[in-house]
């Protein structure tokens, strides 16, 4: 029973990876976790806490502290910056190649003291970036997309600022091999780009945001700002359904949105005194007491039965929502200050070279298929559309088959 | 109690000579007088060498506790844990305090002693000379699990259990294994019914059918269970866990609805059965095309499963191209996996989706049917029509035997018929009593191949509960003082995890599955039980610590503010701000507790003697409290707290209570601020006076004549 001398592979840093890599080294499996970011956490680390006086069950909160345990697990390698480029199996181990983006930001030598962000020119378009969990370290990583260094070769402020010498921008990208006994994907989702429904003026009207923007307002400055004028918005209106339940296209309901969309209408209603609309299909059901929570909800949001066909800039600065709540009647274009667009869990773009790299199959909608080959399994919503909680049930199945897997394959 | 432990303490050096500063040398001062030369300086210990210096001192002088004072951008704290570790410590024993001020400018260098440092250090050695290594023991615990239910999720868990080696007892309600449960569809059924053959033949699968569990005393990984089987003959079972994995009853949802009494109305249960028997629906109906109804959602909110059925179900009313079938409902409930697709397939086969959100419903009989009349909200009028059959979906509806077998496991039902609390911290198995796990159709709404994952994460809780019969512990946390005891049993009751239990009439706590929140001994009306490590010594001495000599408290206009923080939520919020490079007020100083449950009354009022000026106790929110119930009852006792403040003719609003949440990194200062600003404009507390005559009592042993005389 020595699954104390097996290596798994995780390929994906979010609650899902996580909450996996976790169940596996409680077994004594060592973990190879693999996150392509700078920084473990994905999507799952930015959402934000939704309580009124009491908790809401969000679950948002579920994913900090088995990040944190992640962190400290020492059974656990998480290879930050790489992404799994190859996968072979070999009597019946997996060998893996891996590459991996340079540090340029040398995570052994930075102490985090912040003198590269004073001296960053370009800190506000994201070239030095900082995690959202207080438990990540290194606490610093350069984003060369947004580095002035890669545009002109020449921009070297924060490395002449490092006390350190941490920075250093010649370091080459590298490969690293692995050998492990089983794979487990935990490649999560994407979340719906409004952009392809150009007549709800994502992009176009400066006020109109997703779910998942105003999640990470909420996080990181706690406050309510609406992005044209930086005004506290008072009238705001959530639009369900933006990517979910397409009769041509995402044919699923992405299960989540009616959840977060409510408590975050509660909550903006709560903390900023905000009027909040919802324009809805059908509001799903979800954790625990649903008539209750439902009922709460009416009480303190205008729910409209009604899916706006039309968003638009006003001329008063405002944004303009077209619906028609009736068959015949005349369509009404209501104002609102901030319109937020409740998008669903896509499946990840990445899914089909995933797919074709381990030999796994896609669904009609384009999550990841288990089952398809023994030794690779399916953490979190890289499978199917699923909330905080279902994830952490979900890869605790992926640790529990995985470990079965090993130890059929031992005896 | 026992020694002191031998704290050593590490002050970092800093990056530039910070250590030639006076506030410098004030902190060595103060960790000399209180460590007793166990002091030690290193250049710069946020770096792998600093990391390796502090395990090999450690170990060279055999100290117990730990305390690091660098900056609170530690580059890396798995660093200092991995060295300790590498060297056979317990990472656990090291605390590492950020004393460093993130300097205001570039130019000034870059590490600097922060304003409040001595105090926080005097603090922190106060809190490490009371951490004792607990001893680890190895116990033997039953392995065997009781597994309740005969449906597909308990025989998945059934088997999960069996490949794992676990012995298995599965109590079943009836006699059969995988009985019928025509919600679940056909898929389910088969592979309940193919299950529940390959459970009939394991080994290690103790079956008792039509048996009831009559009790469940003991705690996880040592229960003891009372059976009755089916002819009579009592069980005693030793058990290490239990799986819950039956359900509900379920009823017709008919609430509010004003459906007539007619053997017209059915359950969708009834009617899936009826469609699995079509010859009986033929000669019932005389073989005419059926017109039926399906009202779900109605009454109450569906789940995506009775939604599922309902659509089946009428799609294959609709195969009869002169039959009717419409699906009547509030709220489409498609959030399952091909079921959006599915209800827009069944709608191009001909079933009719009335949707609704108002109670606009009216039923009658007539002679031919059942008449429904209801308001078209999308056309704005009225419409009816006349139905052979109505049905109805179901909702669950613990009877008195379910009400009973939840009390025997020490649970109860909640407001939605379900077993599980409505708290973050229950998912997503887990129920009020350790050990006790809840799976498919006793946990909440779900649908099979949910039931899968849900399974899948209880065996993994029972592995790590009962690992292979012999568990390695941390013996001996919670410590009850016999003498003091008086058996009244509050620490049993308040217990959010059922780790404490009787043993010989006596409380005894359960290793297994405590997590050290310190309800219990927070709620002792007998100050009997204490928390190694957490005992109360520590915290009147850390407050006491905190708030140094009284005369730093309020300096400069500042009040003072004695801030708890719950190590679960508003601990790590307050760290995360930190590292965002947010200070906390001035007059604040801060005691970390391990959950606002074990914030003792004595605690804050120890604060108010101490001088502090106000209190504000922040902890998880309520349903959010990560040991179930720790922030409620933190809550109960800062509101009884402030009834006893205004009684003492002090202002109750010094004492502030909020809840955070761990990424609430801003929320966590924003509160300590407003905090402060409430109690600033209180005044001074009226108790600094008695705190400053105590104070001078102690550094000059007057007589308390002559302190009075002084100060007047």
């Amino acid at each position: 029973m020595a699954l104390q001398d097996k290596q798994v592979l995780v390929i994906g840093g979010g609650i899902a990876g996580a909450s996996a890599a976790l169940d596996l080294a409680a077994q004594g499996v060592a973990v190879h976790l693999v996150e392509r970011d700078d920084f473990i956490g994905g999507r799952a680390a930015q959402l934000a806490c939704k309580a009124l006086d009491a908790c809401q069950k969000c679950n948002a909160c579920l994913s900090e502290p088995r990040l944190a345990a992640v962190l400290a697990e020492p059974l656990v390698t998480i290879h930050r910056r790489a992404i799994v480029q190859g996968i072979s199996r070999t009597n019946g181990d997996f060998e893996v190649l891996l590459s991996l983006r340079p540090a340029y930001l040398d995570p052994q030598r930075c102490t985090g003291c912040g003198l590269c962000l004073e001296a960053c020119p370009a800190l506000d378009e994201g070239a030095i970036r900082r995690p959202l969990l207080a438990a990540e370290a290194p606490r610093l990583a350069i984003a060369p997309a947004a580095c002035l260094y890669f545009k002109d070769r020449q921009s070297t402020l924060c490395r002449d600022a490092c006390p350190e010498e941490a920075i250093d921008f010649n370091r080459q990208p590298s490969q690293e091999r692995l050998k492990v006994q089983a794979v487990v994907l935990a490649t999560g989702y994407a979340p719906y780009d409004p952009r392809a429904k150009e007549r709800l003026g994502y992009g176009r009207v400066p006020d109109v945001i997703t779910a998942l923007e105003l999640e990470a307002m909420l996080r990181e400055q706690g406050g309510l700002q609406r992005p044209s004028d930086g005004a506290p918005p008072r009238k705001v209106a959530f639009i369900q359904c933006v990517g979910s339940r397409e009769v041509a296209g995402n044919n699923y309901c992405s299960r989540v949105c009616c959840g977060y969309a409510l408590r975050l209408g509660r909550a903006l209603k709560a903390r900023f005194g905000a009027e909040v609309s919802v324009f809805y299909m059908d509001l799903q059901s979800f954790g625990h007491a649903i008539d209750d929570f439902l009922q709460a909800a009416a009480g303190e949001l205008r729910l409209v039965r009604s899916m706006p066909y039309d968003i638009y800039a006003g001329r008063d600065g405002r944004v303009l929502v077209e619906y028609q709540t009736q068959a015949g009647q005349a369509p009404q274009a209501e104002p609102f200050d901030l319109v937020v667009l409740s998008v669903g869990l896509s499946p990840n773009p990445d899914n089909p070279a995933l797919a074709g790299l381990a030999g796994l199959g896609l669904d009609g909608h384009g999550f990841l298929r288990a089952g398809e080959n023994p030794g690779l399994f399916l953490a979190g919503a890289a499978a199917r559309p699923m909330d905080v909680a279902e994830v952490v049930a979900h890869a605790g199945r992926a640790a529990q088959e995985t470990i079965g897997y090993l130890e059929a394959k031992q005896s | 109690m026992s020694q002191p432990a031998k704290v050593g303490v590490f002050l970092c050096q800093g990056g530039r000579q910070a250590a030639d500063s006076l506030e410098f040398k004030q902190l060595r001062w103060t960790a000399d007088a209180a460590a007793g030369g166990l002091v030690f300086e290193l250049p710069q210990t946020c770096q792998a060498e600093g990391a390796a210096a502090i395990a090999r001192l450690t170990q060279e002088h055999e100290l117990e506790a730990v305390v690091v004072g660098a900056c609170p951008l530690l580059k890396n704290p798995g660093q200092l844990s991995g060295a300790l570790r590498q060297a056979g410590l317990d990472p656990d024993m090291a605390l590492v305090l950020d004393l460093c001020q993130k300097p205001a400018s570039q130019a000034a260098g870059t590490c600097q002693v922060a304003p409040g440092a001595q105090a926080a250090l005097s603090q922190a050695l106060c809190s490490q000379v009371f951490r004792h290594p607990l001893a680890c023991e190895s116990r033997q615990v039953a392995t065997r699990v009781l597994v309740l239910g005969d449906g597909l999720a308990a025989l998945l868990a059934v088997r999960g259990l069996a490949q794992a080696g676990y012995p298995v007892s599965l109590l079943t309600p009836g006699k059969r294994l995988a009985p019928p449960v025509p919600l679940l569809g056909t898929e389910a059924a088969e592979m309940a019914a193919a299950l529940a053959s390959e459970v009939e033949g394991l080994a290690g699968v103790d079956l008792l059918r039509q048996a009831e569990l009559l009790s469940l005393s003991g705690g996880a990984g040592d229960f003891r269970a009372q059976v009755r089987d089916r002819g009579g003959e009592l069980h005693e079972l030793k058990l290490g866990a239990v799986i819950m994995a039956q359900g509900p009853p379920l009823a017709q949802n008919r609430a509010g609805l004003g459906l007539p009494e007619s053997e017209r109305v059915v359950s969708l249960s009834q009617f899936l059965t009826m469609l699995a028997a079509p010859e009986h629906l033929q000669k019932r109906f005389g073989g005419r095309p059926l017109r039926v109804g399906l009202l779900v959602g109605l009454a109450r909110q569906a789940d995506p499963l009775s939604m599922r059925a309902a659509c089946l179900a009428a799609q294959r009313v609709a195969v009869d191209p002169e039959a009717r079938a419409v699906l009547f409902t509030g709220n489409a409930k498609v959030a399952g996996s091909g079921l959006e697709a599915l209800t827009q397939q069944v709608r191009g086969q001909g079933v009719i989706m009335v949707k609704f959100s108002a109670g606009g419903l009216k039923a009658q009989e007539t002679e031919g049917g059942v008449e429904i009349t209801w308001d078209e909200e999308v056309l704005g009028s009225s419409l009816s029509q006349e139905f052979d059959l109505l049905v109805v979906d179901e909702t669950p509806a613990p009877d008195a035997a379910y009400w009973r077998l939840a009390r025997r496991l020490g649970l109860a039902p909640g407001r939605d018929g379900y077993l599980q609390p409505d708290q973050v911290a229950a998912l997503p198995v887990q129920s009020r009593r350790g050990g006790v796990l809840l799976v498919g159709p006793a946990r909440g709404q779900g649908e099979p191949e949910r039931w899968q994952d849900e399974v899948a994460e209880a065996l993994l809780e029972t592995r790590g509960l009962l690992q292979r019969g012999e568990v390695r512990l941390e013996a001996g946390r919670v410590q009850v003082d016999r003498k003091r005891c008086a058996i009244c049993l509050t620490c049993v009751r308040v217990c959010p995890r059922g780790a404490m239990g009787r043993l010989d009439r006596r409380p005894v706590y359960n290793p297994l599955v405590c997590t050290a929140c310190g309800t219990c001994a927070a709620e002792c009306p007998m100050e009997a039980i204490q928390l190694v490590g957490l005992e109360d010594e520590r915290f009147s001495a850390e407050i006491g610590a905190a708030a140094g000599r009284v005369g730093d408290l309020g300096q400069a206009g500042e009040r003072s503010l004695m801030v708890f923080l719950c190590a679960n939520s508003a601990a790590q919020a307050f760290r995360a701000a930190r590292l965002a490079g947010s200070e906390p007020p001035p007059g604040a100083r801060l005691v970390e507790v391990p959950c606002a449950g074990k914030l003792d009354p004595d605690m804050v009022l120890e604060a108010f003697r101490r001088g502090f000026d106000g209190v504000l106790v922040l902890s998880c929110f309520p349903d959010a409290c990560h040991s179930l119930t720790g922030s409620t009852w933190a809550g109960y006792r800062t509101g009884h707290l402030q009834n006893l403040l205004s009684e003492a003719g002090l202002e109750p609003e010094r004492l502030v209570s909020a809840g955070v949440a761990p990424s609430q990194a801003r929320e966590v200062m924003r509160l300590m601020a407003q905090a402060q600003e409430a109690v600033a404009a209180l005044g001074p507390s009226p108790l600094k006076v008695g705190a400053q005559v105590r104070e001078l009592l102690g550094r000059y042993t007057l007589e308390v004549d002559e302190t009075y005389a002084i100060i007047a």
